[in-house]
C-alpha cells in the first residue's frame, strides 16, 4: 500500500510541474484581411484648409465624409484638395505627389479659384484634360466634378480663400450673371474633358442647386459662407459616392 | 521492514510525514516566490524589459557621462537604418529592436461610447445622432511602431485585448491617454476595442505651405501601458513608417521639420548582463547616446539574493524543526523495540543492518512527506501568484508569469529526504550499536 | 558432525549492582558432545539465561574460554559474530521474539534474507519449514493473530532456518500451555533426532526435560549434573 501511496504521490508531483507553466497576459492576435485595399488621391479645394490653425474640421470635410462612408477601411486616402487651388497649382505642385503614390482612385473638384482667378475656359480644359490624362495614366478611375452653383459663390467673390481671416485680397468681384455664364462654360469645358477622357462626371452644380432651393444657402455653406458647411459635405460625399464604380464600394 | 514498521504504527508516520509535508510546502512555496519576486523586481527596473537591455536614443553620446546607468543624452542625432545594422553587428548583441515613431492626427469616432464621463448626463450617447452629445475632437499624438513579437521583453503591458496581428498595417493599440480623451476610466477599454480610428499623417506640399494628408483607418485591438515611445497608439513598424515616410517627403517641400528618419531610437539586447558595458561602449563610438540598469540591477540582484537566502533559510528550519520530529519519533521507536532488534542481532543481522532499517524509515517518512509538501507549495505558490497577478493588471501594472522551473520541486523532495535521512542517523546508530543481549531475558 | 560441539572452560561472569558485584557463575567446566540433548535448570538468577547468551556469542565472556564446534566464541568481534550467530546458532526463546510487524513466513524468512539468499529460494524454504512444524495454514498469519504454541513453532521454524548445528532455547514452553507445551517440547527434541542439532535448553518443565540426555543444573555459581527431573 506504502508502495502505491508513493507512486501516486510522485505522479502528482510530475503532473504539477508539468501544468505549472506560465500565465501570461493573453499575446496572440489574428490577422485580419477585409479584401483589397486601393489608393484614393481627393484633389480639389475646399479641403484641408485653416489646418495649421485649428484641425477641427476635418470630421466634417466631404472627402473625409466621402472616405469613411463610401470607401473600405483597408483604403487609404490622399487628401491633396486646399482651398484657393488652381489647376495649374495643381499640376506644378500637387500633381507629381499625387501620381507617386499609384492611385486606383481619384477625384477632382477644381473650378472655384480659377473662376476667381479669371481663367479662361480654353485654358482651364486643357489644363484640366493634362491633369485627369495623367492621373488615369497612372492607373487611377477619375471622378470629375464641376462647378458648384452661383448660390454658393457669393462670399467667395469677395474672399479668396476660406481661412479665418477672409481678405479678398484684391480677388476681381464678379457681377451674378457673369458668373452664372462662367459657371455654365466651365461646366460645358469640364463635360467635354470628362468625354474625352472617359472621366465620370459628378453633378455636384446639380445637387448642390437642388439643395440650396430646398432648404436654403445657409444649409449648404459655413456661416462665412466661405466652405462648406457640413451639410453641404454630406451632399457632395453623396454625389461622390453615387459616381463609385462598384468594386472601389465599402464591403458590408 | 521499514516499511512494514512504519504501516504498522500509521499514526505516528503520518504526523511525522505531515510535520516534513509542511515544511517541505512552506520552503517551496517561499523559494518559488522568492524566485519568482526576484523576476518582478529585476523586471520593473527594466521596465519590463530584458535585465541586458540598452536603450538608444536618437542623440549623441554625452562626454563625461560614460558607464552612467542613465546618462544626459547629448545633442540630437539622426537614427539611421545604416547605424541600426552597425549595432546589430556588435559582438554580444542578441538583439536590435528599432523603435519608430510617427506624428499624427487624430479622428476618434464620431460618438462617444456609453461609458464616457463627456456624455450628458441621462443621454445615451452612442444611440441615434444627439446633437447636444459632442463629438470627440480631431487631435494630434505620435503612433510609436515597434516590433510587438517581442513585446515580452518591452516595456509593454497588455491591459485588455490583444497585440495586433504581425506587421499588421491596419490594427493598433492605444494607451489609457486615449481611453482618457474619449472620457473612460481604464476598466472600460473594452468599450474602444474594436473601433475604428483614422489616423492622418501631414505632408507639407509646396512652398506656400499646402499641406496634403495621408489618411488610414486602423482598428482598436487592445489597450496597454507602454514606456517605449511617446504616444498614445501602438503599432507594428510597417504601419508607421508609412506615415513616416509620408511626411518625410516634405523636406523636399521646404519643411524643416520633416523628420529624417522614421527611428526614434532602438532597445538593443547583450547577451549577459556583463556585456552590458562593452556594447554601450561600442555604440557610443557609433555615435549614440545609450541607458542600462547594469549598476543598479547588479546592486539589486545582490540584496534580493540575499532576501532569497533568508526565505530559503526559514524554509529550511521549518524543515529542520521537522526533522527533529522524525529523530524524535525514531528514538521512541528505538526504545520500544530494544527486544525487537537483540533479537534481530541474535538470529544474525550485523550492526549496518539493524542501522539501515532506521535509516530507510527516516528516508520513507522524508520523501513521502517531502512530495507531499511540494505538491502542497507549489498549490500554495499557483494560488499565492493567481492573486497577486489580479491586483497587478487591475492597477494597470504587468503581471508576473507563474513558471516553477523544475529544480524547486525536485531540490525540495530531495532536500527533504536528505534532512530526514541525517535527522535518522543518530536513532539508527543507537539502535544498531543496542546489544544482542536484550534479546533474552534475566 | 563427530567430537564435542561445545566446550567450556574456567567460563566465570559477574555484573555491577547496587549491592556492589554480582558473581554469576566461575570457574564453570563442561562439555557437549554433539548431538546431544541438554536441559540446564536452576533458580531463577542463578544465571542459566547468561550461559546461553554466552554460548550464543550473545554477550562476550569476562573470563574463561567458549568453544562451539571449535570455533573460540569469545575471540569473534562484529560481523564474525553476527555470522557465528546466524549460522552457527539457532536461538529460541521464552517471548518467541517474532517480529510483529512480519507474518509467519517473512519471520522465517527473515534469517534467510540476512543470509542474502535470493528471494524464490528463501521464500519457498520458509514454507517448507513452517510446512515440518505443522504451520502450512498459518503462512500470511501475523504473530497477534497466532497461539503461543504456534508463535513458537514459527519461533522454531526459523532458529532453523540457516541449518545451525547448535539450538539454544531460552524456557521455550514458559509462556504455553500443557498441550502446546508439549507439542514444542517434542518438536525440538525432533531437532536433536531428525536433524542431528545438538539442544541446550533452559526449562523448568519436566515433560521438557524428560527428551534431555544430560541434566545440568546451575547453582551459586557453579554447574553440576544432576539426575532427570521427575
Amino acid at each position: 500500500m506504502m508502495r502505491r501511496v508513493l507512486i501516486a504521490s510522485i505522479a502528482l508531483v510530475a503532473l504539477a510541474a508539468a501544468g505549472c507553466t506560465s500565465v501570461n497576459p493573453t499575446t496572440a492576435a489574428s490577422s485580419n484581411s477585409r479584401g483589397p485595399s486601393y489608393v484614393y488621391v481627393a484633389i480639389g479645394e475646399s479641403g484641408a484648409s485653416g489646418l495649421r490653425g485649428d484641425p477641427s474640421d476635418l470630421r466634417a470635410q466631404w472627402t473625409q465624409l466621402f472616405y469613411r462612408s463610401a470607401l473600405g477601411t483597408d483604403d487609404v486616402l490622399f487628401d491633396f484638395s486646399s482651398g484657393g487651388q488652381t489647376v495649374a497649382d495643381v499640376i506644378s505642385s500637387v500633381l507629381p505627389q499625387a501620381l507617386a503614390v499609384h492611385p486606383n482612385l481619384a477625384t477632382v473638384w477644381l473650378s472655384t479659384a480659377d473662376i476667381i482667378a479669371g481663367t479662361a475656359p480654353a485654358v482651364f480644359a486643357r489644363e484640366l484634360k493634362q491633369l485627369v490624362v495623367a492621373l488615369q495614366g497612372a492607373g487611377a478611375t477619375v471622378l470629375l466634378a464641376n462647378a458648384a452653383p452661383p448660390e454658393v459663390f457669393p462670399a467667395l467673390e469677395s474672399c479668396g480663400s476660406d481661412g479665418p481671416a477672409c481678405d479678398s485680397g484684391g480677388a476681381p468681384t464678379l457681377s451674378s450673371p457673369a458668373l452664372a455664364s462662367t459657371i455654365s462654360a466651365y461646366d460645358n469645358v469640364i463635360a467635354s474633358v470628362g468625354h474625352q477622357t472617359g472621366a465620370d462626371i459628378v453633378d455636384v452644380h446639380s445637387v448642390l442647386e437642388q439643395a440650396v432651393q430646398g432648404a436654403g444657402a445657409e444649409r449648404v455653406l459655413s456661416p462665412r459662407g466661405t466652405a462648406l458647411s457640413e451639410g453641404g459635405a454630406t451632399i457632395v460625399a453623396h454625389a461622390f459616392a453615387d459616381g463609385l464604380p462598384r468594386r472601389f464600394r465599402k464591403q458590408n | 521492514m521499514a516499511m512494514r514498521e512504519l504501516v504498522r504504527r500509521p499514526g505516528r508516520a503520518l504526523l511525522t510525514m505531515i510535520a516534513v509535508a509542511l515544511a517541505t510546502a512552506m520552503l517551496t512555496a517561499l523559494v518559488a516566490i522568492a524566485d519568482t519576486g526576484r523576476t518582478r523586481v529585476l523586471n520593473q527596473i527594466t521596465h519590463g524589459g530584458a535585465l541586458a537591455g540598452i536603450s538608444v536614443v536618437a542623440a549623441a553620446p554625452n562626454p563625461g557621462q560614460e558607464g552612467l546607468d542613465n546618462p544626459t543624452a547629448g545633442p540630437s542625432r539622426t537614427l539611421t537604418a545604416a547605424a541600426l545594422r552597425a549595432m546589430s553587428t556588435i559582438p554580444d548583441v542578441t538583439t536590435v529592436v528599432p523603435i519608430l515613431q510617427a506624428g499624427v492626427i487624430v479622428i476618434p469616432p464620431a460618438r462617444l461610447p456609453a461609458g464616457s464621463s463627456f456624455c450628458q448626463p441621462a443621454r445615451a450617447c452612442t444611440t441615434e445622432a444627439s446633437p447636444t452629445s459632442p463629438s470627440p475632437p480631431t487631435y494630434g499624438t505620435n503612433v510609436v511602431g515597434v516590433n510587438l513579437g517581442r513585446a515580452e521583453s518591452l516595456p509593454i503591458t497588455l491591459l485588455a485585448g490583444k497585440y495586433p496581428a504581425a506587421d499588421s498595417g491596419t490594427e493598433v493599440d492605444v494607451t489609457t491617454d486615449y481611453l482618457s480623451r474619449l472620457g473612460l476610466r481604464q476598466g472600460s477599454a473594452d468599450e474602444v476595442i474594436g473601433s475604428d480610428v483614422e489616423l492622418g499623417a501631414f505632408r507639407v506640399l509646396a512652398r506656400n505651405f499646402r499641406i496634403g494628408l495621408r489618411w488610414s483607418t486602423v482598428e482598436i485591438v487592445g489597450v496597454v501601458n507602454q514606456q517605449v515611445g511617446s504616444g498614445q497608439f501602438l503599432a507594428y513598424p510597417g504601419l508607421v513608417a508609412s506615415d513616416s515616410r509620408w511626411t518625410a517627403g516634405g523636406r523636399a517641400n521646404g519643411d524643416s521639420d520633416a523628420p529624417l528618419s522614421p527611428y526614434i531610437g532602438a532597445l538593443v539586447e547583450a547577451d549577459q548582463l556583463s556585456h552590458v558595458g562593452a556594447v554601450r561602449s561600442r555604440i557610443a563610438a557609433i555615435g549614440y547616446s545609450s541607458s542600462a540598469p547594469e549598476d543598479l540591477i547588479v546592486s539589486v540582484e545582490k540584496y534580493l539574493h540575499v532576501i532569497e537566502l533568508i526565505l530559503t533559510a526559514i524554509g529550511v528550519v521549518a524543515l529542520a524543526i521537522a526533522a527533529l520530529g522524525i529523530a524524535n519519533a525514531l528514538l521512541a521507536a528505538v526504545r520500544e523495540r530494544r527486544r525487537e532488534i537483540g533479537v534481530m542481532k541474535a538470529i544474525g543481522a550485523r550492526d549496518r543492518d539493524v542501522l539501515r532499517t532506521f535509516l530507510v524509515e527516516a528516508g520513507v517518512l522524508g520523501l513521502v512527506g517531502g512530495i507531499a509538501g511540494t505538491v502542497i507549495g507549489i498549490v500554495i505558490f499557483i494560488g499565492i501568484g493567481d492573486i497577486a497577478n489580479t491586483y497587478l493588471t487591475s492597477q494597470g501594472l504587468r503581471g508576473v508569469p507563474i513558471t516553477l522551473t523544475w529544480n524547486i520541486p525536485v531540490g525540495a523532495v530531495v532536500g527533504a529526504v536528505v534532512v530526514s535521512v541525517l535527522a535518522g542517523t543518530v536513532p539508527a546508530r543507537q539502535a544498531s550499536r543496542l546489544s544482542a543481549r536484550e534479546a533474552v531475558g534475566g | 558432525m563427530t567430537g564435542p560441539a561445545v566446550v567450556v572452560t574456567g567460563l566465570s561472569h559477574s555484573y555491577a549492582s547496587r549491592e556492589g558485584v554480582l558473581h554469576v557463575f566461575e570457574d564453570v567446566n563442561f562439555v557437549i558432545e554433539s548431538g546431544s540433548y541438554v536441559s540446564l535448570m536452576g533458580r531463577s538468577g542463578s544465571g542459566k539465561s547468561t550461559l546461553l547468551a554466552l554460548l550464543g556469542g550473545l554477550e562476550a565472556p569476562q573470563s574463561g574460554r567458549v568453544t562451539v564446534d571449535g570455533t573460540d566464541v569469545g575471540s569473534l568481534r562484529g560481523n564474525e559474530l553476527a555470522d557465528y550467530r546466524r549460522k552457527s546458532v539457532g536461538f529460541v526463546f521464552q517471548h518467541f521474539g517474532l517480529l510483529e510487524a512480519f507474518t509467519a513466513l517473512e519471520n522465517v524468512e527473515l534469517a534467510l534474507t540476512l543470509s542474502g539468499v535470493a528471494l524464490g529460494i528463501r521464500r519457498r524454504r520458509a514454507t517448507e519449514l513452517l510446512g515440518d512444524v505443522g504451520l502450512v495454514g498459518r503462512l500470511s498469519h501475523r504473530p497477534y493473530e497466532m497461539s503461543g504454541g504456534e508463535r513458537q513453532r514459527v519461533a522454531i521454524a526459523r532458529a532453523i532456518a540457516n541449518e545451525p548445528s547448535l539450538i539454544l532455547a531460552d524456557e521455550p514452553t514458559g509462556n504455553l500451555d500443557v498441550e502446546a507445551a508439549e507439542t514444542v517440547a517434542d518438536l525440538l527434541a525432533s531437532l536433536r533426532s531428525e536433524r542431528g542439532c545438538t539442544v541446550l535448553v533452559v526449562t523448568h518443565n519436566p515433560t521438557m526435560a524428560a527428551h534431555a540426555d544430560i541434566h545440568l543444573a546451575l547453582d551459586q555459581g557453579g554447574l553440576t549434573e544432576v539426575e532427570a527431573p521427575t
